[in-house]
C-alpha cells in the first residue's frame, strides 16, 4: 500500500466520520463541525491521488487552496447564522 | 518490514481521523472545538507529508487558525 | 431528522435518534466508504496528464510556483470566482446600518477589560505578522505562500488586534468598503484590460503576466484579509434585536 494510497483511505474514513456527524448530531455547531470535517476528508483524497504519480499534480494543489477559503467562508457564513437564530431564540424566550 | 515513514503517515491518518471521532462525540462544546482545531494541525502535518506546501501554510491558518477564531467567537455569543 | 436542531452549551441535552435508526445509518456509511476504498484500490493510480501540461507552461506563465501559477493564470476563473464568493459572503453578514458611514474605519478606545500580556505580545508581533505576510505575498512568485496565505495571517493580525480591545473596526466606513470590493475590481479590471493584448480575457500578455498576477494578489490579499476580519467581527457583535418583532400572534382586543 503505497502513502498516496493510505491518505486516500483516510480520506474517505474521515469523509464518512463527517458524514455520520452531519445526520446524526442535533446540535447545530457540531453539525457545523461535523460538515468541515467532510471537506478536510474530500481535500485529504484530493491532495493524496495529486501525489500518487512520479511528479506531484499542482492542479488539485490549487483547488484544495481554492475550497479551503471557500470552505472557510461557508462555514462563517453557517455560524453567522446561528448566532442570528440564536438571537430570535433568545428574544423569543424573554417575550 | 515497517519503515519509519509509514509509522508516520499512519500516526498522521490516524490520529485524524481520532480527533475527528472524539470532536462530534465530546461533550462539551469548547472541547469539540479544541479538538476540531487539533485535527486541522494533524492534517497540516499530513499535507507536508504529501508535500502540498502551500496547501499546508494555508490549511495552518485558515483550517485551523481562523476557523478556530471564528468558532470560538460563536461559542462566546451562544453562552450570553 | 433536522426539525430538533439544538443549540446550546451541552451538546448531549439533545434528542438523540433512536439506536436502531443509528445503527443502520452507522452500517450504511460503513459500506459507502468501503465501496469507496475498494474502487480506489481497483481504480489504482490515476492518469495524470495536467502534471505535463503545467510543467510545460510554467515558464511562460509569469511565476515560478506552480500552484500559484495554476491558481492565477492557468485557472484564474476559479480564483476570480472564488474571491466573489467571499464577496457574496461579506455582504451577507456585514452590518446593515448605513448610519455609521460616516464613522471612521478604525476607532481608538480604552477597553474595559485590559490584557497586559496580549498587549504587549502584540506590539512585537504585529509588525511581525505583516512583514511575514508581505514576504509570504512576494515569495509566492518562486516559493509555497501567495494571496491566501498572506492574506490569512494578515486577518489573524486583525483578529488579534480586536481581541486586545483598543480597536474597532466600522466595516460601513468607505474606506473599509473600499477594502472588501478591491480584490474583485482589481481582478475584473485586469482581466478585462488584457483582452486589448491578447483577445481572450484573463489571458495575460506574456511579458507582463508577472507583474499583473502580484497586482492582481496584492488587492486580494487585502480583501481576503478584510473579508476574513469581517467575518469574526460580525460573529463578536450582538445581532441586533430590535428590528425582529418575533412571530405574528392573534390577539383578540
Amino acid at each position: 500500500m503505497t502513502q498516496a494510497m493510505l491518505y486516500a483511505v483516510f480520506g474517505i474514513v474521515l469523509f464518512g466520520v463527517g458524514l455520520f456527524g452531519v445526520l446524526a448530531i442535533a446540535h447545530v455547531m457540531k453539525k457545523i463541525l461535523a460538515i468541515n470535517i467532510c471537506g478536510v476528508g474530500v481535500f485529504m483524497v484530493f491532495i493524496a491521488n495529486a501525489s500518487s504519480g512520479v511528479a506531484a499534480d499542482f492542479v488539485p494543489h490549487a483547488m484544495v487552496l481554492t475550497g479551503i477559503v471557500v470552505a472557510v467562508a461557508g462555514t462563517a457564513m453557517a455560524l453567522s447564522l446561528v448566532v442570528r437564530i440564536n438571537a430570535l431564540e433568545q428574544q423569543e424566550e424573554d417575550a | 518490514m515497517i519503515s519509519g515513514e509509514l509509522v508516520i503517515d499512519l500516526l498522521l491518518g490516524g490520529g485524524a481521523v481520532v480527533t475527528a471521532v472524539l470532536c462530534l462525540t465530546a461533550k462539551d462544546l469548547f472541547q469539540a472545538i479544541l479538538l476540531f482545531i487539533s485535527m486541522g494541525l494533524l492534517v497540516t502535518l499530513a499535507w507536508v507529508r504529501l508535500g502540498a506546501w502551500d496547501v499546508a501554510i494555508a490549511e495552518a491558518a485558515i483550517g485551523a487558525g481562523l476557523t478556530g477564531a471564528l468558532l470560538i467567537a460563536t461559542r462566546r455569543q451562544l453562552n450570553q | 431528522m433536522f426539525n430538533d436542531l439544538t443549540l446550546g452549551r451541552n451538546t448531549q441535552q439533545q434528542a438523540s435518534l433512536p439506536a436502531g435508526v443509528l445503527i443502520m445509518l452507522v452500517l450504511a456509511i460503513a459500506a459507502a466508504c468501503l465501496f469507496l476504498i475498494k474502487a480506489l484500490i481497483d481504480f489504482g493510480p490515476a492518469e495524470q496528464p495536467l502534471v505535463a501540461l503545467v510543467a510545460s507552461n510554467l515558464a511562460q506563465s509569469g511565476v515560478d510556483n506552480p500552484v500559484t501559477a495554476v491558481l492565477l493564470n492557468f485557472r484564474s476563473y476559479d480564483t476570480l470566482l472564488e474571491v466573489a464568493v467571499l464577496l457574496i459572503v461579506a455582504l451577507a453578514v456585514v452590518p446593515a446600518s448605513t448610519d455609521q458611514s460616516k464613522l471612521r474605519f478604525i476607532s481608538v478606545s480604552v477597553p474595559t477589560e485590559r490584557s497586559f500580556v496580549l498587549e504587549a505580545f502584540l506590539r512585537w508581533l504585529l509588525p511581525a505578522i505583516v512583514v511575514t505576510s508581505g514576504y509570504l505575498l512576494w515569495t509566492g512568485a518562486a516559493l509555497p505562500g501567495g494571496a491566501f496565505q498572506a492574506g490569512a495571517l494578515l486577518a489573524g493580525a486583525g483578529i488579534l488586534l480586536l481581541l486586545a480591545g483598543h480597536h474597532n473596526f466600522n466595516f460601513n466606513a468607505p474606506a473599509a468598503r473600499l477594502l472588501l470590493v478591491v480584490g474583485l475590481a482589481v481582478f475584473l479590471l485586469v482581466g478585462a484590460a488584457v483582452i486589448l493584448s491578447s483577445g481572450t480575457a484573463l489571458a495575460y500578455p506574456q511579458a507582463w503576466a508577472g507583474m499583473l498576477i502580484l497586482i492582481i494578489e496584492v488587492a486580494a490579499t487585502l480583501t481576503i484579509a478584510a473579508i476574513l476580519v469581517l467575518l469574526f467581527c460580525a460573529l463578536q457583535v450582538e445581532p441586533p434585536r430590535a428590528k425582529y418583532e418575533g412571530p405574528k400572534k392573534e390577539e383578540h382586543s
